[in-house]
């Protein structure tokens, strides 16, 4: 029983081997009307070879065409990105400066109404004040006694 | 006392001053931004007309070069098919084989 199964898978094996028909190298001839071929195939009209030699080249060059339009869109495209963003950059960086010189100016008036009331000028209300004080007291001690 | 609030009160009217003047000069920034933005949209916007029109052109070649070509191979074969053979052999990798 194990031998003619075994027997039966080697027959079929060959079988399939000898079945598979063995590939031929691509050929092409060129044939005059009534012509016998050399060997079985499709036969082509010359308008139809014109047509897969001249589409065989067609595809090929409209496909680079395709390409270099789809990529000088593209390039077009981040140049008007890039652009933009630089155009925004340049007003960030003048609305800063206008927001800084503001400001600037702003610390420098404060700056100048501390400087009117420095301790220099406080200096003058505390003397006078203790003088007041002073002569408050020398008064009223003089009336008491 | 009156010149501390006379000194208040003038430190307060420059600082708005300074603040409109700087809420001036912020919007003409932004309408100058727009300005250059929408003239940078105007220039892409011609470009790829430019560019669409240059497409189709060299396509409508291509379609040209097409037919003149296929006409080429048809003239070609009826001659005596020489050329057709060495073009069939380049373009489509297979090999002539002499007819019987």
């Amino acid at each position: 029983m194990f031998f003619l199964n075994k027997i039966a898978k080697v027959l079929l094996c060959l079988t399939l081997c000898l079945s598979i028909p063995a590939q031929a190298a691509p050929q092409f001839t060129l044939l005059g009307k009534n012509q016998s071929a050399p060997f079985k195939g499709a036969l082509f009209n010359p308008e139809a070879i014109a047509e897969l030699l001249a589409k065989s080249q067609f595809v090929k060059e409209e496909y680079e065409l395709k390409l270099g339009y789809e990529i000088e869109k593209q390039k077009l495209k981040f140049v008007l990105e890039v652009d933009t963003l630089n155009l925004h950059i340049s007003a960030l960086e003048e609305e800063y400066k206008v927001v800084a010189d503001a400001k600037d100016k702003e610390i420098d008036d404060l700056h100048k109404l501390i400087k009117n009331h420095s301790p220099a000028t406080n200096v003058w209300w505390a003397l006078g004040g203790a003088a007041v004080g002073v002569a408050t007291t020398a008064f009223i001690v003089h009336v008491a006694k | 006392m009156r010149g501390d609030y006379s000194s208040l009160v003038s430190t307060f009217e420059s600082a708005t001053e300074s603040h409109q003047e700087q809420m001036d000069k912020v919007k003409n920034i932004h309408a100058q931004e727009l300005l250059a933005r929408d003239e940078l949209i105007d220039r892409y916007s011609e470009r790829l007309v430019e560019l669409e029109l240059k497409h189709s052109g060299d396509k409508e070649e291509l379609l040209k070069e097409y037919a003149k070509k296929r006409k080429a191979y048809v003239i070609a074969f009826g001659e005596n098919g020489e050329g057709l053979k060495k073009d069939i052999e380049n373009y489509l990798g297979i090999e002539y084989v002499l007819p019987e």
